[in-house]
């Protein structure tokens, strides 16, 4: 019994472990060795638990659980990369003694010769190739993204671009960009088919000028929502003001659902600050600098209706100026405050026939009478802390360390003091390094 | 009363003075920094001066300069409301020019100058020798 | 129209590259920095009378070409990110007054930096104790800090190791100036942009704004070193045509005050005959009378200008010629405008 059990564990131990592990010449090899004890002390028998069930018996058994199994929560470190055919790259014939066999693994006739059965040197090489496929065997490798491809995170599609759409007819999609928003698999129950799996994507295409659309589609497949989306949004185009072709018209609020967008308008060279799914769109659009803050709910769909609405409710500044009936001026600091008019109505109302009541504040205006609550920062808790302050006194005198050492540098070309020519030991200690006086140790 | 109060305080300033100008040294620890300042003769010489006066650096800066600045406006009102001053800010307002030089100082210059003569002497005396040998 | 005056302006200018102006081969040679020299105002003949007259100061106003535009073009302020502008409904009348009160404030930027002489020495000794020899090693300087006294009238005096009580020198008392009352923007020490290659790279780079308001930042207008850098600038400035860098700045009325005291304006007047500002070519004429008492007979712009070649101009074929090129522009714009009106049967 203790013999077959022997046998057993040794013909596993060949179908499974992968020859990358050592154990397999130390456990194999001794075996060899003493096969012939093995066949001399037991009774052999023609028939035995392993020449019952078959090889694809046996592989069953250990690559899958059973679905009783499954549930009871077996097998989870089975998966189909430790699934090795080992059989894989072996040809009949051909084996670790390197004899040719004519008829088998070469022909019997090479030209006018009878081929001779011979052995030939072992070949090195055939150990190493053949550990190498298996390595290989269950490990897929995913094609690399470089990071201006890369979406929001890692491999996944939302915020990748997936191109321009396709024509249609004579009407090509020039200079359009197509970004994914959502990417997700979604169920639908059918009376012949029971729950049905379909991908949902959600995408907005756009020039960078101003000009945008957004699709939600779903397919079978993530390849074919995405292209369904793609070109059903570039279907549904809509036009969006820009502001000096780079920012939105003005501050808004906008809503969709329980979605609160508040969007502001921000100078060149300030960037999108935002959710990544409205910096996304503001991509697409056109928009290069802004700042937006959602509250509520951050649902994708809502915020990207949200967004769409808001921008497609914006007024161009001549349309404020005429609604406003008063010149529309911007002041700016770089600029001295130079009154820069910006939009000018057709009559310009007089100062006694503004309503005292009317609302006169801009930011006001842009936010329809909404006043944003700016939370008061709060100070670190530490601030109040006494170890804190005697941190403070301690730091007062570096204050002005940064700026002292960039002149000692522009003025000497290094930290000293203007003492250093008399006193010598008046410039920056620098610790010799440590190699160096190795080295000096062991000479 | 008064008068003979007065000359028992053989000459001083009556009723004897409340308020002195003198240096508080700030800085750190082997790099001295003095503000002149006004304060009550009784208090503290960390206490916080009733004003400050000016500043006084008496290590030379990069071209050999010591620099002090004197707020001359409100040493004068000081000194009209019968503040004294400490010794070493009479010298400094003497090398000023603002007090008639104090005699320590004179004294002083008198001083350094015997012993780097002496010193020089030495040191000639001793090449001297040197060269004999 | 406008074609005829460029071709008759790059006429002009390639024949001031093969006559007046040096080959570009030598070029470089030529206008190395070592070539210019440090022009002071110096004592002798003070300009200041001159500069302050109010007929002076409204020509040099006039020939800076306010350009409300430029006055007031975007800076970056140091910060890495623009400030955010601030957006405001306004009235006829509001509109009217900011723009008024604006107009005022670039004027005031546009205040011309003070030409004076350089100043003279300080040597003004107090004292002399010779008992005090041997008291320090170093000079002991003495700074009022008294409240509300200007940089100029500060008491600062210097007692030597020798006993010498004196005045401070005038760079003694800037440095003190600047380390008890410091100016935002100046340095204890001149930077070294004014000295060097340093100074020499940046005029090459043609940052002659940059140059001229650091000098203003950083010295006195009567500091020789100020003298120095402004009069050095305005050489390479007239030198390589870089007159529309400066203009609607404030060094402007400096630099055409610099050039006609030193009666160097013929570059100039040819830009401005180049660029048909007739009008502001006779001012400066009127400039330059008025600084060395000189007289034009006749009161036509263009006759003024023909006059002054004819008696003063170094560079007179150049001129010649470029007056020439505006007569030639001007009659062909006659005859455009008559066969233009012909055309449309008019006549």
């Amino acid at each position: 019994m203790a013999g077959q059990m022997l046998n057993v564990s040794k013909t596993f131990q060949k179908l499974c472990i992968s020859s990358r592990c050592k154990l397999v010449a130390t456990i194999v090899n001794p075996f060899k060795e003493c096969d012939a004890q093995i066949i001399t002390s037991n009774s052999t028998r023609n028939a035995n638990f392993f020449s019952k069930p078959t090889a694809q018996h046996l592989w069953k058994g250990i690559t899958s659980v059973s679905n009783a199994g499954k549930k009871r929560g077996r097998g989870k470190n089975v998966s189909k990369s430790k699934i090795k055919d080992l059989n894989r790259g072996q040809v009949i014939g051909l084996g670790k003694a390197n004899i040719i066999w004519p008829g088998l693994s070469a022909p019997i006739i090479r030209g006018k010769e009878l081929v001779q059965q011979q052995q030939l040197p072992e070949d090195p090489e055939r150990e190493k190739k053949l550990s190498q496929l298996r390595d290989q065997m269950g490990i897929v490798k995913r094609q690399k993204l470089s990071p201006i491809e890369r979406g929001w995170s890692g491999h996944k599609m939302p915020g990748r671009s997936i191109g321009s759409p396709d024509p249609i007819g004579e009407d090509t999609f020039e200079g359009f960009d197509t970004k994914v928003l959502e990417l997700k698999t979604v169920f639908n129950m059918k009376g012949n088919l029971g729950r049905k799996r379909r991908q949902s994507a959600l995408v907005v295409t756009g020039n960078g000028n101003g000009l945008a659309g957004f699709a939600l589609a779903k397919g079978s497949d993530a390849r074919i929502a995405l292209r369904k989306a793609k070109n059903r949004s570039a279907q549904k185009l809509m036009h969006v003001k820009l502001f000096r072709n780079h920012t939105v018209c003005h501050d808004f609020f906008t809503q969709f659902d329980t979605t609160k967008i508040f969007v502001y308008q921000k100078p060149e060279g300030y960037g999108l600050i935002c959710h990544r799914a409205i910096k996304t769109i503001c991509e697409v659009i056109g928009i290069k600098n802004m700042y937006a803050k959602v509250e509520g709910s951050t649902n994708v769909n809502k915020i990207l209706k949200a967004f769409f609405l808001g921008l497609l409710k914006q007024k161009t500044p001549e349309e404020i100026a005429e609604e406003k009936k008063l010149h529309l001026v911007e002041l700016c600091k770089e600029n001295n405050y130079f009154p820069n008019v910006i939009a000018s109505p057709k009559e310009c109302r007089k100062p006694e026939e503004i309503p005292k009541d009317e609302v006169m504040d801009y930011k006001q205006y842009c936010f329809d009478g909404r006043v944003v609550l700016h939370k008061k920062k709060m100070p670190p808790f530490y601030s109040t802390y006494k170890s804190y302050q005697i941190y403070l006194k301690k730091q007062e005198k570096l204050k002005n360390q940064f700026k002292v050492k960039t002149n000692l540098i522009a003025e000497y070309g290094e930290i000293r003091s203007f003492m250093a020519d008399k006193y010598p030991e008046c410039t920056q200690y620098r610790r010799e390094k440590k190699s160096e006086e190795n080295e000096t140790e062991a000479s | 009363m008064n008068k003979l109060r007065g000359v028992a305080r053989c000459g001083l300033p009556f009723p004897p003075p409340t308020k002195i100008i003198r240096f508080q040294r700030q800085g750190c620890t082997n790099r001295p920094f003095y503000h002149i300042i006004v304060a009550d003769v009784k208090s503290d010489i960390h206490f916080p001066p009733i004003e400050q006066l000016g500043t006084h650096d008496p290590i030379a800066n990069e071209n050999n300069e010591k620099l002090t600045s004197l707020n001359y406006e409100r040493i004068r009102y000081w000194l009209s409301q019968g503040a004294t001053t400490s010794r070493p800010v009479q010298e400094l307002l003497g090398l000023a020019g603002f007090f008639p030089i104090h005699p320590r100082s004179y004294m002083t210059a008198w001083r350094n100058r015997k012993l780097a003569e002496e010193t020089s002497k030495i040191e000639t005396t001793g090449t001297n020798e040197q060269e004999k040998e | 129209m406008a074609a005829l005056r460029h071709i008759s302006q790059s006429l002009l200018r390639n024949f001031l590259k093969t006559e007046i102006r040096p080959n570009p081969e030598t070029c470089s040679v030529c206008i190395r920095l070592l070539n210019y020299s440090s022009i002071d105002y110096d004592d002798k003949h003070d300009p200041s009378p001159k500069f302050f007259n109010k007929e002076v100061q409204s020509l040099l106003k006039d020939l800076t070409r306010i350009d409300l535009g430029k006055v007031n073009k975007r800076k970056r302020l140091g910060s890495d990110k623009l400030e955010e502008p601030v957006y405001q409904f306004m009235t006829d009348e509001e509109l009217q007054k900011a723009t008024e009160a604006a107009i005022k404030k670039s004027e005031e930027l546009l205040q011309i930096p003070p030409v004076v002489s350089v100043r003279k020495p300080i040597n003004r000794v107090l004292s002399e104790d010779p008992a005090l020899q041997g008291l320090e090693q170093s000079t002991m300087v003495f700074t009022d800090i008294t409240f509300g006294i200007r940089d100029s009238d500060r008491l600062i005096v210097v007692r030597e190791p020798s006993g010498i009580l004196k005045e401070a020198e005038w760079d003694v008392k800037n440095r003190m100036n600047q380390l008890y009352f410091p100016k935002e923007g100046r340095l204890l020490k001149p930077p070294k942009m004014f000295f060097g290659e340093y100074f020499e790279s940046l005029l090459e780079r043609k940052e002659y704004e940059f140059i001229l308001d650091r000098a203003c930042l950083q010295f006195e207008p009567n500091d020789p070193d100020y003298q120095r850098v402004t009069s050095i600038t305005y050489q390479h400035v007239n030198d390589k045509g870089g007159f529309e860098m400066l203009r609607s700045t404030r060094h402007f009325g400096a630099l055409v005050f610099f050039l006609a005291w030193h009666k160097n304006i013929d570059n100039l007047l040819l830009d401005l005959i180049e660029t048909s500002y007739i009008e502001e070519g006779s001012k400066l004429l009127d400039l330059y009378s008025k600084l060395h008492d000189v007289n034009f007979k006749s009161s036509n712009d263009l006759e003024k200008i023909e006059e002054y070649i004819k008696n003063f101009a170094k560079k007179k074929a150049g001129l010649e010629l470029g007056v020439q090129a505006y007569k030639d522009v001007l009659k062909q714009r006659q005859e455009l405008e008559e066969g233009i009106k012909v055309a449309h049967g008019l006549r």
